[in-house]
């Protein structure tokens, strides 16, 4: 199992770099569609978290989540095993 | 007082800062407007904004806000039009207040002095999108569809990635069988097509675009989609500015 600190970084590292944003615009409460420039942008990054963490059912999971702090507590809780 | 009076005149001589869409097919009871970002600046969007508008704003990233105010600004303007051509009230762009619903589907109050604040979800239907300095609103009757979705989108290159990621292995073969320039066409109207229809089902992207078909799109501006399980639903889409598409369902 990650440690939570270490699931923090890579989640804004994927934002960061997907989104095309500086590190300091992301907080915990950032609210993810506000984040992204566009739909296909929210959906390249669905697809990224999709692809990093290879949790099959990431897809329905994660695009359901709100904030940043949403998909870290997200991914910490998903059972051990199924992270790549 | 005379800074009042002026508010007053300045309000009651307000323009939609919009182009209406010529080309898009007539959808009954429906208003559809599109607005530059270099039309009107953000401090006069910014202008038109409620209390409420102006906290959420600060929570939006420096990068963003450019863009969100040109959606508040487009959404209330065609609200400001629709009303006042349906039900002939003059609801003042500033008393207009845009909010998410649960799975990010906008919607809007109505935010009067004497009359409160009177949440309009049940009466219309109302979807807003924005694309690289461009953005697009419509607004229609709850009566005549059970949901609206527009989406706007500069016609560009998607990595292949994404492309396989959202366009069925049909649509993929089909878009690439042209040559660059049609090619990127292609695909960014198929994305528009899917995201509308998402966006007027209400559910967004908890539905995976790759579940919706594109059966047939034409050169007069219509679509058929169909999502699986679902019955064929109509499309239109229309180019603006040489750079943009839009597509629109009217459920």
């Amino acid at each position: 199992m990650k440690h939570k600190e270490e699931i923090e970084s890579e989640v804004r590292t994927l934002i960061a770099s997907t989104l095309s944003l500086n590190d300091a615009e992301i907080t915990g409460e950032s609210i993810i569609a506000d984040l992204s420039a566009d739909s296909i942008q929210l959906f390249e990054l669905l697809i990224a978290f999709e692809k990093f963490y290879g949790i099959e059912t990431a897809y329905e999971d994660i695009v359901a989540l709100r904030t940043v702090n949403d998909i870290i507590d997200y991914i910490q809780s998903t059972p051990a095993g199924t992270h790549k | 007082m005379l800074l009042i009076f002026k508010i007053i005149i300045s309000l009651m001589n307000y323009k939609v800062p919009s182009e209406l869409i010529e080309r898009m097919k007539p959808l009954p009871f429906t208003s559809v407007l599109v607005l530059r970002g270099n039309a009107v600046s953000d401090a006069t969007l910014y202008s038109l904004l409620t209390q409420n508008e102006k906290i959420r704003y600060r929570e939006i990233p420096e990068s963003k806000k450019s863009n969100w105010l040109l959606g508040r600004g487009v959404g209330k303007s065609v609200i400001h039009a629709h009303l006042r051509s349906f039900r002939a009230v003059a609801i003042q762009p500033h008393e207009i207040e845009i909010v998410g619903m649960s799975g990010g589907r906008p919607t809007f109050n109505v935010c009067h002095t004497e009359l409160g604040m009177c949440s309009m979800h049940l009466l219309y239907c109302f979807s807003l999108s924005h694309s690289e300095g461009v953005a697009v609103a419509q607004i229609s009757n709850r009566h005549v569809t059970r949901g609206v979705g527009i989406d706007i989108e500069a016609i560009r290159t998607f990595p292949d990635e994404t492309s396989k990621n959202f366009l069925t292995s049909a649509e993929y073969h089909h878009c690439m069988g042209h040559d660059e320039v049609k090619t990127k066409f292609m695909i960014t109207l198929h994305w528009c097509l899917k995201e509308a229809y998402l966006k007027a089902l209400g559910t967004g992207l908890r539905i995976h675009p790759r579940r919706i078909s594109v059966m047939n799109i034409d050169e007069e501006g219509e679509a058929v989609l169909k999502l699986s399980g679902h019955r064929a639903q109509k499309a239109y889409w229309t180019m603006t500015h040489d750079l943009y598409i839009i597509a629109s369902i009217c459920l």
